[in-house]
């Protein structure tokens, strides 16, 4: 996805199968850039704040986490200076307008809902990456 | 001795009476005891004469003395009878005559009867007030000019523990207002004395009141005026609302653990709800990626299993999304806006799952409506969906329409199935009552549909006929 295929896609997402399922969808879908796995909101801000870490091209956000939820890492990451620009797009199984209105409040770039067909997933996978290929970003 | 007017007789006609014969002599004497029994007769008849004179003259003094008494009392009944006279009477004071003070009497004791009238029923209307007051459950209180209480009933000695007779004739506003208030009521009441007017009447005051024990209650008060003796009198109606305001607590509190526990009750549904789905779809993977990579590891048997395994989940899946479509109906507020039918209609029907042999016919351009955009979609693609699903095998039409009414939109989907026997009618609106056992049937559909319908202010209803088909109704309002 994006530019040299080198920057990392962040997964942040707690349910295993829900990963795997990311994971196979952008396999099929030959996106090669390097995935980086997080169970909830601390980890994920744990990734992003480790210099060692290269900045990743794109967030998927899952909503309904242990410890950090989307949102709480929403806040705190869309209210840093360094970080906010990174687009952020959430997929989650929640259709709940106090979400999907929280989340664009603290402007998200999407709100996909996880459909419950594996075909389906691979579409909407599809579609993230098709949108974030052809999107341009900026340097820093 | 003869009688001196018969001595003058002898001596006229017969001389000296010593010269007359013996028998002259004793006829004179006779003759002298008659004058003299004459004489006497005309002293009694004198004397009669005299008396009876006088007593005429006293009679006649005590005569005139009492005319002239009457005529003082005809003056006075006069003088009366002036003051007394009725407005419509015409009687002059000088020149009433007897029968005009007997109608004047008359008129007299009709305005005694009258007014004793008017004073039992005024003493009625006293007996009333008083049963009315004392039986009042509210204090009513009044005071004068000069802020003393004057009056004081049950009420008012149950509420504030006075006796009438402990706080007759005492200042109100002392006795009876906690500090804070006196200054206001006192300057209002300065004003209210001269003027009659204060900024507190017609108003229910939310106050408290000291009782006699010292304690302070909540009370609800409204003042007006009553002018009496042409002073300012202030009327005061006061109850206690200690136990409305206790009961009014107990029961937000009551609402608000409800409201909690229904809160916390939807909460839990909902977060069941969603949290089921991340597990299952997570099955649903599971058991499409077993399909697709291990189909060749599969016999018949087995991959049937996953079949029915994936219907059964996906079924399941269904369910928890109906529930949580469900909950967000009822647990929301009504958001109405323009939704182009038209629009919709097109890109639902792209979306809705085809079947073989079954046309759906549009019958004319659909309108814009007001709707609560959020669920407009549901409620067609669930009647749209239950049409294609139910239309005639072979030959199957799905006619979709509206008609404008006057004050709404009646839009219809008929199918040209087999139609619903009646019996089912009502139970098909009822949850978890579907006629199916398809994977999207799981008995919220209908129900579903009807209770946003009902949200948006429409009604919706179905006429069927057995192998004819079915049509299903619902209004929308268009204000």
């Amino acid at each position: 996805m994006h530019l040299d295929n080198l920057s990392p896609i962040l997964i942040v997402d707690d349910d295993k199968v829900d990963t795997m399922t990311i994971k196979r969808a952008l396999k099929e879908l030959n996106v090669r850039n390097p995935l980086a796995f997080a169970g909830n909101g601390e980890e994920a801000l744990a990734y992003l704040r480790d210099e060692n870490n290269r900045k990743p091209c794109i967030v998927l956000l899952d909503l309904n986490m242990p410890k950090m939820n989307g949102i709480e890492f929403l806040k705190i990451v869309k209210n840093d200076e360094y970080l906010k620009r990174i687009p952020v797009v959430v997929l989650t199984t929640s259709q709940e307008e106090q979400d999907k209105l929280e989340s664009f409040n603290f402007g998200v770039a999407g709100y996909m809902v996880k459909p419950v067909d594996y075909i389906q997933f691979v579409e909407v996978m599809r579609t993230i990456s098709m949108y974030w290929t052809i999107s341009e970003l900026p340097y820093e | 001795m003869y009688h001196k007017l018969l001595l003058r007789q002898i001596k006229k006609y017969l001389g000296e009476i010593q010269d007359l014969d013996e028998k002259t002599k004793a006829f004179l004497q006779a003759v002298d005891r008659t004058y003299w029994h004459n004489e006497q007769e005309r002293k009694l008849l004198e004397r009669s004469m005299e008396l009876s004179s006088k007593e005429l003259t006293l009679a006649n003094e005590k005569l005139r003395l009492e005319a002239e008494n009457q005529k003082l009392i005809l003056n006075k009944l006069k003088e009366a009878l002036w003051n007394l006279r009725t407005e419509d009477s015409d009687l002059k004071k000088e020149d009433a005559k007897e029968e005009d003070i007997i109608t004047v009497i008359d008129s007299i004791r009709k305005q005694i009867i009258q007014k004793r009238e008017a004073e039992s029923a005024l003493k009625e209307s006293e007996e009333t007030f008083r049963l009315i007051t004392t039986s009042a459950q509210d204090a009513i209180m009044m005071i004068d000019a000069e802020g003393n209480v004057s009056y004081w009933n049950n009420a008012a000695e149950k509420i504030l523990g006075y006796k009438e007779d402990e706080i007759r004739n005492r200042n109100f506003h002392q006795l009876i207002l906690p500090e804070k208030y006196k200054k206001d009521f006192e300057r209002g009441f300065v004003r209210f004395r001269d003027s009659g007017t204060s900024d507190y009447f017609g108003k229910i005051l939310n106050l408290e009141a000291i009782r006699k024990d010292g304690k302070k209650i909540p009370v609800e008060l409204t003042i007006s005026a009553v002018k009496l003796k042409n002073q300012w009198h202030a009327i005061g109606i006061m109850r206690d609302i200690s136990d409305r305001l206790r009961s009014e607590k107990e029961l937000k509190n009551l609402l608000k653990e409800l409201e909690e526990a229904n809160n916390e009750f939807k909460n839990l549904t909902y977060i069941a709800a969603h949290d089921l789905k991340t597990p299952l779809r997570g099955i649903a993977t599971l058991v499409d990626w077993l399909q697709m990579d291990s189909e060749d590891k599969f016999n018949e048997e087995e991959k049937e299993k996953l079949r029915l395994l994936k219907f059964r989940v996906k079924r399941m899946y269904n369910l928890i999304d109906s529930i949580l479509l469900y909950l967000k109906v009822v647990g929301s507020d009504l958001k109405k806006d323009e939704i182009d039918i038209q629009f919709l209609m097109e890109n639902l029907l792209k979306e809705i799952p085809q079947r073989k042999n079954v046309q759906i016919i549009l019958e004319k351009k659909f309108p814009i409506i007001r709707f609560d955009r959020r669920f407009i979609k549901q409620v067609l693609q669930n009647l749209i969906i239950n049409a294609v699903e139910h239309a005639d095998e072979n030959k199957g039409v799905v006619q979709i329409g509206f008609e404008e009414e006057k004050e709404c939109w009646k839009f219809f989907v008929t199918d040209n199935g087999k139609g619903i026997s009646e019996k089912y009618h009502a139970q098909i609106f009822k949850l978890f009552r579907s006629l199916s056992k398809k994977v999207d049937k799981v008995g919220l559909g209908l129900p579903l549909t009807k209770k946003i319908v009902e949200n948006n202010g429409g009604k919706i209803w179905l006429e069927s006929k057995l192998n004819v088909g079915t049509t299903f109704y619902f209004t929308v309002p268009k204000s």
